[in-house]
């Protein structure tokens, strides 16, 4: 082992520029993925910790009138009957004294036998809540402040009754009425403590004066009283949400907990599901880096092999040596990766860069190891098979053949072989298990699984290019070249032979290039139909639009007349009436909007909206939950009583209110609204003011102010400055993918450098007696210089090419996946930005190979064979 | 014709090793090469000979003396005016051929040219006539590695030709062949100087060897021992034989 040992660290130590390069790229590669994977864990586990706290389930579901049983709805499992109400509680029976020490505390109602599975509360001591229909045991949990305060335990017996108040007031024709009369004796039930919930979810309810108990028991305490009777359900693990959305939006007024869905919205999904590509695309590139190295050093490994075998070295103690070196710098380079990475996610948690967008506060730092060691551990494996596999395959070679080296890569059937094994592993056995230990994001939709598959596809066909078919690659390069022979003839002439000498190297090189150029050409093709989507959202939603914010109360009557005697001024908007129920339904005013929009096409929308219980969504809520004109919306009304309205048309001229700034939501008349929700409709603070496209924007401030006789804190924003916050928004929400861009970048340019290294350490030699024929410095800066132009010239135009031809595929991915409306706006600059990109760090990445080669000793060179 | 000698070398010192441990490669070493001349430099293993001619083709500066080729002092001239000067001064033939792999024969002869950058045409034409001469027309596009360690070497000193330079250095150009391909070596070489082979004049060539059999093709024989010359072991011709290099040997006991 002695030997092995001082044998592979001296290879390492003394080719210290291979070794590091070599060790940068294992170690940048997975260090991008491990960043990742961990950005993207306590990005969910961060930001649905607050609101899982609550203690809400995944869906609150209120079905249709007269619908009391839930029929079995694909997507959701374990629904459970609930409703939630007050109660007195006392720990002495009725009739005896220190009754005074009652108290009022939440009630929750659950079937016992479904609710320990819901996942909304835990136990801090004792058992869950016997099943009521099996035992007939009246068992109850409860929080631990009403615990203190009625100093009770487990076992102990708890008497429970309703309030003893007046009904409760609910929204009925726009009115607050109080609900049926209270009985005179509620009825009071004993129970005993099953179990005792912790601080948090339930148990934090009402401050921890909380009871959960069966639904039936529940029932039983408020017979004869109103109660706004829900179901609590759970989500299926893996459902696609809009889908989910879509469903439940046919038969139910529904309400999904942010937590259960954060980060499975289908646009949050595509962006997720980009990153992890991005990072499995970095992977991919840094074991590239490490085969390629391995792969260009074979003929000068084969040499040493040669003469370690000469020496009288068995051939399992070169087997040792070789796969000891392979261990120290894979295991160093998964080692350092797994640290950088986790760096990495931390340093970029910490300025606000998520996997759901940038600007997202987390303030937990958790390492999924589950994930992290199994990643580190892939790319130690593959960098492992990948830097053994060589020297196995050439095992049977002579020792004669190996001490000559340079036939040993010449042997075609080894080279394809040798090539083959590599393509196999980087494209379908490494992507395979990255997706085993990353699972997709969601649901594996066929849309999903075509554009993951189209992705590994282009993955393999770069690989096939660079590694099976290298010479195509080589010509094309050399070729590139050949018209600048008149101006720089050495440089020109030494170059082509040199990139016709090493097919493999430039067409891996290249390769490489060509994924980041067309990783980075599709991305920004990408982020431009998103901005284009914005843009033809924009003229339709928010040109020509200023709103108001921050007035004092006002009669939105009288600030319409006033406003509407100004030119230019078409409709008013009212910003704060607005509910949730379970989208963003907002109130308008129905006269308002005849100047603009569909009203002003179509009157008779106006009468639909007023009189037959119209409902208008934007876009992007009818595509995501498949309304069209004519379907059914239901919605809950502040009574619990589910309202039916239908669509009467889809579009985005109306409605969108940039606070908060929210795209999916319905419009309808604000008389329906005060009928239903009791909302003011007649009083504003915030108004949206739309303009005839020629009118002068500042006319609304001058109104406003004249109206208000005064500035009076009121704010005013325009639909341009709307624009462009959307805009910034989805630049800085990319700025994850453009540091993802940037780490690949790195890793193709390492590429290409560790390449070049490579060959101006093997050709050493060779500069040597070009400097002792004559070849100044800068003829050899010229020759590797036009050498990585040409592997630029082409990496960067096949990722053109295959960026420019994939943009429509990825938006028209996007769109399926995503629910989006896209433009198709191309790649625009992008595809030739991402060209010059791919020739500068081609470029950049010769410098150091150029300085090294240009260190080589021309006397040394030339006085050895 | 150029006036006075093409290579000039006067009190010649190069150490190697540690500066307070320096060993000495060459010591005082002065000599002239004139226009049209075949020196041999003959010595043992490890006297200084590669050494010397790496001083004098400007590959290696000296610790001390000066080296002169054409005229020009090659002291004081950063590394890129001593390859220009190199450029257009000295053909190199290398004992291990250096010639590059991935290059044809005919490639590898039109380095020079390409190197200087142009005149690929008439090098062309040149490079025919040389191939005739050398009798490696028929390899002309083969690979260094199709090729015998004669045809090897006749391309490496086609390759020294090519360009035209007045000073041919050939270092132990026959040390790794055989005695026929080896004899066919020093019959080009001593063409260069006596036919103008490649049609050139007034070509001057410095050969090393520790063969005597080339050393007596040469004009004159210089003894290098320890990094110094022998001058009172000099030869000079014509009519050299290789008993009297063989008797100057065992003169310096070598």
């Amino acid at each position: 082992m002695g030997l092995a040992i001082t044998v592979a660290r001296r290879s390492l130590l003394q080719r210290p520029g291979r070794t590091l390069f070599s060790l940068a790229g294992i170690a940048l590669g997975i260090a991008t993925v491990v960043a990742v994977v961990v950005l993207d864990h306590n990005t969910i586990v961060g930001l649905t910790g607050p609101l899982r706290a609550a203690g809400s389930p995944d869906i609150e579901l209120r079905a249709v009138d007269g619908v009391t049983e839930l029929d079995e709805i694909e997507g959701v499992s374990l629904a459970t009957r609930y409703f939630q109400a007050d109660a007195s509680v006392s720990s002495k029976p009725p009739g005896t004294e220190g009754r005074q020490s009652r108290k009022r505390a939440g009630l929750v109602a659950m079937d016992s036998a479904l609710a320990p599975q819901l996942g909304v509360y835990r136990l801090a001591d004792g058992e869950d809540l016997p099943v009521h229909a099996e035992t007939g045991q009246r068992g109850v949990l409860i929080g631990t402040k009403l615990a203190e305060k009625l100093e009770v335990g487990l076992g102990d017996p708890l008497w429970i009754s309703r309030p003893r108040r007046p009904g409760k007031k609910v929204c009925e024709d726009g009115v607050l009425v109080e609900t049926e009369a209270p009985e005179a004796d509620p009825l009071e039930l004993e129970f005993k403590v099953s179990g005792v919930l912790t601080r948090e979810q339930l148990g934090r309810r009402s401050a921890g004066m909380v009871v959960v108990m069966d639904f039936d028991l529940g029932e039983q305490l408020y017979k004869g009283v109103h109660i706004d009777r829900r179901w609590w359900a759970r989500r299926d693990a893996g459902v696609d949400v809009e889908r989910l959305k879509s469903t439940l939006a046919r038969t139910h007024s529904y309400e999904l907990n942010k937590a259960a869905v954060l980060g499975q919205a289908a646009d949050e999904r595509a962006f997720r599901t980009g990153v992890n590509m991005a990072g499995l695309m970095a992977l991919l590139l840094g074991l590239y880096v490490i085969f390629h190295t391995l792969s260009m050093s074979l003929t000068e490994r084969m040499r040493e092999v040669g003469t370690l075998h000469a020496l009288g070295t068995t051939r399992a103690q070169v087997g040792r040596i070789f796969l000891l070196e392979a261990v120290m710098l894979a295991g160093s380079g998964a080692a350092l990766g797994v640290a950088g990475g986790l760096a990495l996610a931390r340093s970029l948690l910490t300025r606000g860069i998520t996997t759901l967008g940038t600007g997202k506060h987390v303030d937990i730092f958790l390492v999924p190891w589950d994930v992290v060691l199994p990643l580190g551990a892939l790319g130690f494996l593959i960098a492992l098979v990948g830097s053994v596999y060589p020297l196995v395959a050439l095992g049977g070679t002579s020792s004669v053949g190996a001490l000559r080296g340079d036939a040993a890569l010449r042997d075609t059937r080894l080279g394809l072989r040798f090539h083959l094994l590599y393509a196999l592993l980087l494209g379908l056995i490494l992507p395979g298990a990255y997706f085993v230990v990353v699972p997709i994001v969601g649901e594996a939709t066929t849309e999903l699984v075509i554009v993951l598959l189209s992705a590994v596809g282009v993955l393999g066909l770069l690989g096939m290019l660079a590694m099976v078919l290298p010479a195509i690659l080589s010509t094309v390069a050399a070729a590139l070249i050949r018209p600048l022979s008149t101006w720089l003839p050495f440089a020109a002439h030494m170059a082509e032979r040199s990139i016709r000498a090493s097919p493999a190297r430039i067409g891996v090189s290249a390769a490489s290039l060509a994924l980041v150029t067309a990783g980075l050409v599709g991305l920004k093709g990408m982020t431009r139909s998103l901005a284009g989507e914005i843009e033809v959202w924009a003229a339709e939603a928010v040109q020509d639009k200023v709103w108001v914010r921050d007035m004092p109360p006002t009669k939105f009557a009288a600030l319409s007349e006033h406003l509407h005697s100004y030119p230019g001024v078409l409709g008013l908007e009212k910003g704060n009436v607005r509910v949730h129920a379970p989208f963003l339904i907002m109130g308008v005013e129905v006269s308002e909007l005849a100047g603009y929009g569909p009203c002003a096409e179509d009157a008779s929308l106006m009468r639909s909206l007023s009189e037959r219980q119209g409902m208008i969504l934007s876009r992007r809520l009818a595509k995501d939950l498949d309304y069209k004109v004519g379907d059914p919306v239901h919605l809950s009304r502040a009574n619990g009583m589910v309202e039916t309205f239908h669509v009467c048309a889809i579009s985005d001229a109306y409605g969108h209110y940039p606070y908060p700034d929210e795209r999916m939501y319905g419009l309808i008349a604000d008389d329906h609204m005060e009928a239903y929700y009791c909302v003011d409709a007649e009083t504003v603070t915030e108004v949206a003011v739309r303009l005839a496209p020629d009118a002068d924007q500042g006319i609304v401030e001058a109104a406003v102010f004249e109206f208000h006789k005064g500035p009076h804190g009121i704010h005013f924003r325009t639909g341009q400055t709307v624009l462009e916050d959307h805009l910034a928004d989805i630049r800085r929400d990319f700025t994850l993918f453009d540091i993802l861009i940037v780490l690949t970048a790195v890793l193709a340019g390492l590429g290409v450098l560790n390449g070049q290294l490579l060959s101006a350490l093997e050709r050493a030699k060779e500069i040597g007696v070009l400097s002792a024929l004559g070849v100044t410095r800068g003829q050899v800066a010229g020759m590797v210089l036009l050498e990585s132009a040409a592997v630029g010239l082409l990496g960067g135009g096949l990722g053109m090419l295959l960026g420019v031809l994939g943009v429509p595929f990825v938006v028209g991915s996007l769109e399926k996946i995503a629910g989006l409306s896209l433009p198709m706006t191309g790649a625009g600059p992008w595809a030739w930005i991402g060209f010059l990109g791919a020739v500068s760090v081609a470029l950049l990445a010769s410098l150091y190979p150029i300085w090294r080669m240009n260190r080589t000793d021309a006397v040394r060179s030339v006085r050895t064979g | 014709m150029m006036d006075g000698p093409l290579v000039r070398v006067e009190g010649l010192f190069k150490f190697h090793g540690q500066s307070g441990d320096p060993n000495a490669i060459l010591r005082d070493v002065s000599f002239q090469v004139e226009p049209g001349e075949f020196v041999c430099i003959m010595g043992p293993s490890g006297s200084g000979k590669t050494t010397l001619l790496h001083l004098l083709s400007g590959l290696d500066e000296p610790s001390a003396g000066t080296v002169e080729l054409g005229g020009a002092s090659l002291a004081g001239l950063n590394t890129r005016k001593r390859t220009l000067q190199r450029r257009d001064q000295v053909g190199y033939v290398f004992q291990f051929f250096n010639l590059l792999p991935n290059l044809s024969v005919r490639e590898n002869i039109l380095l020079p040219l390409v190197i200087a950058g142009g005149a690929e045409a008439k090098g062309h034409a040149a490079l025919e006539e040389l191939a005739r001469r050398l009798s490696i027309e028929a390899r002309l596009d083969a690979f260094p590695h199709q090729l015998s360690g004669g045809e090897m070497q006749r391309c490496s000193i086609a390759r020294a030709l090519i360009g035209g330079q007045p000073l041919l250095l050939c270092d132990e150009p026959t040390g790794n062949l055989s005695q026929k391909a080896g004899a066919e070596v020093m019959d080009l070489l001593r063409g260069c100087v006596d036919e103008k082979l490649d049609g050139q004049a007034e070509r001057s060539v410095l050969l090393v060897t520790h063969n005597p059999r080339d050393a007596a093709r040469a004009d004159r024989v210089l003894f290098l021992v320890d990094g110094s010359l022998a001058p009172e072991a000099a030869l000079q011709g014509p009519g050299l034989t290789v008993e009297a290099v063989h008797d100057a040997l065992k003169g310096l006991s070598i």
